[in-house]
């Protein structure tokens, strides 16, 4: 439920770009299926032992936060634009 | 960091902070995005918030097998555990209690 209240908290997202932090926890993944689901486009942040989770929940693009340059991955993955429309943050530092 | 990487008058949706009550956050640059920032706490979302995401996580539910991962189940008499468990963290998952 939680999750999704978080994943429409932009309206309608068919068709946009949602970046989901903690892709493997038990909301984020939760999060990433209900936002495929609606038809977005979802990238995913994990910490390593959880990129399979995010995968294996539909996440289209899945970042190790520990090791990839989270920033710099994003943008590869949005060309540069900024197209992340809603995210789901679980935790302060990602403010 | 996320500032550059959120849309214009896009939306950041939050239900928890690791504990801290009063998390500091980049004003001005959120601002100059107009990003709006959601924080969520179930009980008090709408009715009809929380009306939509009972119908649709049944619908969700109904249409194909979904991916759970459970990291532990209790009866429903140690529900006390079940928070504890909640709280420590440790095992990725949801805790169940089980009726």
């Amino acid at each position: 439920m939680t999750a999704h209240v978080c994943v429409h908290a932009h309206g309608d997202i068919a068709g946009k770009t949602l970046l989901v932090t903690g892709g493997a926890g038990a909301v984020g993944n939760y999060a990433i299926q209900l936002a495929k689901w609606a038809g977005a486009r979802v990238i995913a942040t994990v910490s390593a032992s959880g990129a399979a989770d995010a995968r294996t929940a539909g996440a289209d693009i899945v970042i190790d936060r520990q090791k990839d340059n989270v920033p710099v991955a994003i943008g590869a993955a949005t060309a540069g634009k900024a197209s992340i429309t809603s995210s789901m943050s679980i935790s302060a530092e990602t403010f | 960091m996320l500032p550059d990487i959120v849309a214009l008058n896009g939306t950041i949706a939050s239900y928890a902070s690791r504990g801290d009550a009063t998390p500091k956050f980049p004003f001005y640059p959120l601002m100059r995005r107009n990003v709006g920032i959601r924080l969520v706490l179930l009980p008090t979302a709408p009715h009809d918030a929380r009306k939509r995401a009972q119908t649709d996580i049944v619908r969700w539910l109904d249409e194909a097998p979904r991916f759970h991962r459970v990291a532990a189940v209790f009866p429903l008499s140690e529900t006390v555990a079940a928070h504890e468990a909640v709280e420590a963290g440790g095992e990725r998952g949801t805790v169940v209690v089980a009726i």
